[in-house]
């Protein structure tokens, strides 16, 4: 098993895990850290095939500047969804969304 | 965990779909990594040959400023849309001030004067170090912005100084710099977003100079926006806006 298997694999696992967070937690807290988290595996297997397309100690600079700008986009889009679920639950009250008939 | 209530909870039906669902994608994507294979295919070469004409020498730089600047002007774009929606959820059109509760300490006072000036000389160094090295306008930007939120969370003015237009325009200054650059290069013949090489390097440092500066403000803006109590925001706020 080669060096990016390893971190390909373990990336799609990560993703695969804060899918099923995402889904199945309710408290919004919880929800925002898995998108999170998913966007972190998501630059982990962008890291992991910008090694595998290396070529002579240069990384493939494509997915590599995907992951640069990608961490700050990420990073403001958790801060915003932060503030959204704050201004949530000074308007409601609740840390969870109402999901009218008790599931999904 | 969520056991307070019941009904809150999602049903065991719901967990068992959502295990299913995350693990037939998880089968595919595995399906999808192993078919990638060891061999390189990504555009590695083709960067190192083009690169000369980029105007930088470090290949991440030349991709984000210059080969790809139509995602990094966008992703800019995605910056300046969740920093402006967070000031919106708070109503506010300028960040306040942290009202300072007591007196800092010597301790604390010495340190924020000796880092923030620190930080702010290794976030121009990195933003000159993209240029032929790791580093760049984002980077630049988190070291500035981490800078900016020190000073905040320590009593000292820095972003409450600016008024309501001066930080829209610090929100809109990375992405409106990009476009009025590729506008004028545009109407000039070039293609949208792409640089004469003469000229390239400087293009690419202006760029990323105010793409720092966007970065480094909307952080700010993005923390304060977030702060535990909605309320003062609004009432602040209120004085000049209304």
């Amino acid at each position: 098993m080669s060096l990016f298997l390893i971190y390909a694999l373990a990336a799609v696992g990560l993703f695969a895990i804060c899918l099923h967070a995402i889904i199945t937690r309710s408290h919004l807290l919880r929800k925002i850290l898995a998108l999170n988290m998913m966007g972190s595996s998501v630059f982990l297997l962008l890291i992991a095939i910008a090694y595998r397309n290396s070529v002579e100690e240069t990384a493939d600079p494509v997915p590599h500047a995907m992951v640069l700008t990608g961490i700050v986009v990420a990073v403001s889009a958790t801060a915003f969804a932060l503030a959204l679920a704050r201004r949530y639950h000074a308007e409601t009250g609740e840390t969870e969304l109402s999901d009218g008939d008790g599931s999904t | 965990m969520d056991n307070r209530d019941p009904l809150s909870n999602p049903g065991y039906l719901v967990r068992i779909l959502s295990m299913v669902l995350s693990a037939g994608l998880l089968a595919v994507l595995i399906a999808a990594v192993v078919d990638l294979g060891d061999e390189p295919t990504g555009l590695t070469a083709r960067v190192m040959e083009q690169i000369d004409q980029s105007g930088v020498s470090h290949p991440p730089t030349a991709v984000l400023l210059n080969f790809r600047a139509y995602d990094t002007w966008l992703e800019v774009a995605v910056l300046l849309l969740a920093a402006w929606g967070a000031l919106a959820l708070r109503q506010a059109t300028r960040l306040p001030e942290q009202p300072q509760a007591t007196s800092a300490g010597p301790v604390l006072d010495w340190l924020v004067r000796l880092l923030v000036p620190l930080l702010i000389v290794t976030g121009v160094y990195l933003l000159w170090l993209g240029t032929n090295a790791p580093g760049g306008a984002f980077q630049a930007g988190a070291v500035i912005g981490a800078a900016l939120v020190l000073l905040r969370l320590s009593g000292y003015r820095s972003v409450g100084l600016l008024d309501a237009l001066w930080l829209r325009g610090s929100l809109l200054a990375g992405f409106a710099g990009f476009l009025l650059i590729a506008t004028v290069l545009f109407l000039a013949g070039w293609t949208f977003l792409e640089y004469p090489p003469d000229q390239a390097g400087l293009l690419i440092v202006i760029i990323e100079l105010l793409i720092t500066w966007t970065v480094a403000v909307s952080f700010v803006a993005l923390f304060v926006a977030a702060r535990p109590d909605p309320d003062d925001l609004n009432t602040e706020s209120e004085g000049g806006h209304g």
